[in-house]
C-alpha cells in the first residue's frame, strides 16, 4: 500500500526562514501571507522564491476584504495576480470577511483586521460578485475562510455551514475551514458545550456542502484578552480544537492542514511537532478510507 | 441583488467602520449587533486593537529613526493618533506610514522637534528603496551617452534611488541612531549649528540581499541630483550642479552602485 501523501503544513514566518531552509523538514506545503510578498524585489520573496523549489507554497491573504459591499481594491487585486504568477501557489485563499468601507472626507479606508459580515442573502451576493472577480483574474478557484467574529449581526439568512455551502456553490469557490475560528467563536457565545456546538456545525456543513468544498483545514492557538477569546494564533492547539479536528476528518475525510502560529512565535521544533500531530491524524484517516475502499 | 439591499449592507459596514476608528472615549455609532453593553464594547475593542496593532508593528519597522528618538510609548501613542487621523487606504501594511511624515508635521506637541518629519521622511525613503526595483542602466543607454549631445539628454534616477533635501542634519541624526557608539554631542552641535543636509539613499545595484545605504550629498551633487529628478537636460543638471561637481566621478560610482535607470531624450517641461 503507499504511503499516504503529505498533507499537513506550517505557515512559514521570517524568523523561522533560516533554520526552515537548513532542515528542510518533511511537510506537504507551507503556507505564507500573500501581502508579504507583493514586492517582488525585497529579500523575502527571494527567500519565498528559494522556498517554492523544495515545497508546494500556498498563498493565504488578510487583505482582500472579499465581502466589502463597496467592491475591491484593484490594486491589491493586481498585485496578488502578480504574485500568483510567479509563486503558482498549490492554493490561495482570503477570508469571508470585509474591511474597506467609505469613511468621510478620506474615502475608501481599509480596517487593517477582519471584520463580520452578516449572513443575508445581500452579504451572500456582495461576496460571490467579489469572488468571482478575483476567480476570474486569477483563472483559478480561491478557498475562502471562515471568521473567527468578536461582533455579529442580528440580520441573518442562513446558518453560518449553509452560507459557505452556497458560496460555494455559486462562486466555484472552496472553504478554508478554520477548526479554531469555530472553537473560538462557540466560546465567545458561551456556548454550554462549545466542542460539541463545533462538532455539530462540521456536521452541518458535511451535510449542506457539495463534495469537496472544503479545500483545507487551519488550526492553531488562541488567548483570553479582557474576557474575550481572541484567535490570535498565539499558543498550542487547545485539546479541543483537535477533538473537532478529527471529528472534521471523519466528517469531511482527509484534507490538508496547516498549523498557524503567528503570535509568540514558538522555536521550529514545537511548530513541526504540532504539524506531525495533524498530519498523523490525516494520515490515519487516509489508511481508514483506503482500508474502506 | 437590489440596490436596496446593497445600501444596507454598504451602511451597515460603513456604520462599524466608523465606529472602529472613532476615538476610545468617544460612544461608539456601532451598527446593531447581537452583543450590547460590555461584550459589544470588547468586541468593537477587540477590532480596534488588531487593527492598530498591524499598523504601529509595522510602521515600527518602517521607520526605526522616529522609534528611536521618541521612545516605545512616545511612538504608539503617535501610531494610534495616526491611524485614527489617516485611516489605512490599502490592506497592504507595507503601505501603512505613506502618510506618517506629513502626519508629524501637523501635530503641534511634535513642534519641539522639527527635525522629526524630515527624518521620517528619511525613514520612509530608506523603507521604499530596500523593496524597489533594481536599476535597468543598459550598454544601450551608455552607447547613446557617448554618441549624442548631452544638451539633448537626460538621466533617469532608479527607483532604488532617493534624494531627501531637509533644513535639519537629517543624515547625521539617521546615522548615528545606527551606532552604538555614536557622538551624540556631535548631533546636538549639528542641529544647533542648523545646517540642513541633503540625505541620498540607494541599495546598490538593487540587489535585496544588500543593505540600504545612506549619505549626505555635497551641495553640489545634492543640486545635480536634484535637477535630475526634476528631469532636467545633462547640461541643465551640470549647470545648476555649479563649480565643484565632478561629473565623470559621478558617473562612475553611480554605474558602479546602480543609481540610474537609463538615458532618455530630454523633454522640456
Amino acid at each position: 500500500m503507499p504511503a499516504p501523501p503529505l498533507l499537513h503544513g506550517i505557515g512559514l514566518r521570517q524568523p523561522h526562514y533560516r533554520e526552515f531552509r537548513a532542515l528542510r523538514p518533511p511537510l506537504g506545503f507551507v503556507e505564507v501571507h500573500s501581502e508579504n510578498f507583493f514586492n517582488p524585489h525585497d529579500a523575502a520573496s527571494q527567500v519565498l522564491a528559494a522556498v517554492r523549489k523544495d515545497y508546494p507554497v500556498s498563498l493565504h491573504g488578510v487583505g482582500l476584504a472579499l465581502g466589502s459591499a463597496c467592491g475591491l481594491d484593484e490594486h491589491h487585486v493586481r498585485q496578488l495576480a502578480e504574485l500568483v504568477a510567479r509563486i503558482d501557489p498549490v492554493r490561495i485563499s482570503d477570508h469571508a470577511c470585509f474591511a474597506r468601507a467609505p469613511w468621510g472626507q478620506r474615502g475608501i479606508v481599509h480596517a487593517g483586521d477582519l471584520l463580520p459580515i452578516a449572513y443575508t442573502h445581500a452579504s451572500l451576493d456582495i461576496l460571490c460578485a467579489n469572488v468571482e472577480r478575483v476567480q476570474d483574474r486569477l483563472g483559478r478557484p480561491l478557498l475562502v475562510e471562515n471568521l473567527s467574529a468578536y461582533l455579529d449581526f442580528p440580520e441573518r439568512d442562513f446558518s453560518e455551514p449553509q452560507f459557505f455551502a452556497e458560496l460555494g456553490r455559486r462562486s466555484g469557490c472552496g472553504l478554508l475551514l478554520d477548526v479554531n475560528n469555530l472553537y473560538v467563536n462557540a466560546l465567545n457565545a458561551a456556548e454550554p458545550d462549545p466542542l460539541q456546538a463545533v462538532c455539530g456545525w462540521i456536521s452541518e456543513l458535511a451535510r449542506e456542502a457539495p463534495p469537496g468544498l472544503v479545500g483545507e483545514i487551519h488550526l492553531a492557538g488562541f488567548s483570553e484578552q479582557q474576557g474575550l477569546i481572541i484567535d490570535d494564533h498565539s499558543r498550542l492547539v487547545a485539546e479541543a480544537v483537535w477533538q473537532a479536528y478529527v471529528h472534521a476528518l471523519d466528517c469531511l475525510g482527509p484534507v490538508s492542514t496547516l498549523i498557524e502560529w503567528d503570535e509568540h512565535l514558538p522555536t521550529l521544533s514545537v511548530l513541526l511537532g504540532q504539524a506531525e500531530r495533524a498530519g498523523a491524524l490525516c494520515a490515519a484517516r487516509c489508511e481508514t478510507a483506503q482500508a474502506a475502499s | 441583488m437590489s440596490a436596496a439591499t446593497h445600501t444596507t449592507e454598504l451602511e451597515r459596514q460603513q456604520r462599524l467602520i466608523a465606529a472602529i476608528f472613532a476615538p476610545q472615549m468617544e460612544p461608539a455609532a456601532c451598527p446593531d449587533v447581537l452583543q450590547d453593553g460590555a461584550r459589544r464594547e470588547a468586541g468593537l475593542a477587540a477590532y480596534r486593537g488588531n487593527g492598530l496593532a498591524h499598523a504601529r508593528n509595522a510602521l515600527r519597522a518602517q521607520f526605526p529613526t522616529v522609534l528611536a528618538m521618541l521612545g516605545n510609548d512616545a511612538f504608539d501613542v503617535l501610531s494610534a493618533r495616526y491611524w485614527r487621523a489617516r485611516p489605512p487606504r490599502r490592506g497592504d501594511l507595507a503601505w501603512v506610514g505613506e502618510e506618517l511624515p506629513a502626519y508629524i508635521a501637523t501635530v503641534d506637541s511634535l513642534d519641539a522637534w522639527p527635525w522629526l518629519a524630515d527624518c521620517a521622511r528619511l525613514d520612509w525613503a530608506i523603507w521604499q528603496t530596500a523593496g524597489a526595483a533594481p536599476p535597468r542602466m543598459t550598454h544601450a543607454d551608455l552607447q547613446r551617452l557617448a554618441a549624442e549631445d548631452p544638451a539633448g539628454l537626460s538621466l533617469r534616477l532608479a527607483g532604488c534611488t532617493a534624494y531627501i533635501p531637509s533644513a535639519w542634519p537629517i543624515v547625521t541624526i539617521h546615522l548615528a541612531h545606527q551606532d552604538e557608539a555614536a557622538d551624540w554631542s556631535m548631533v546636538r552641535q549639528a542641529i544647533l549649528d542648523g545646517g540642513g543636509q541633503t540625505a541620498w539613499v540607494w541599495r546598490p545595484q538593487g540587489d535585496a540581499a544588500a543593505e540600504v545605504r545612506t549619505i549626505a550629498l555635497e551641495d553640489a551633487a545634492a543640486r545635480w541630483v536634484a535637477a535630475l529628478a526634476a528631469g532636467e537636460s545633462i547640461v541643465g543638471a551640470l549647470d545648476a550642479a555649479g563649480e565643484g561637481f565632478d561629473f565623470a566621478a559621478w558617473m562612475q560610482k553611480a554605474l558602479a552602485e546602480g543609481w540610474l535607470d537609463g538615458v532618455a531624450a530630454f523633454a522640456p517641461r
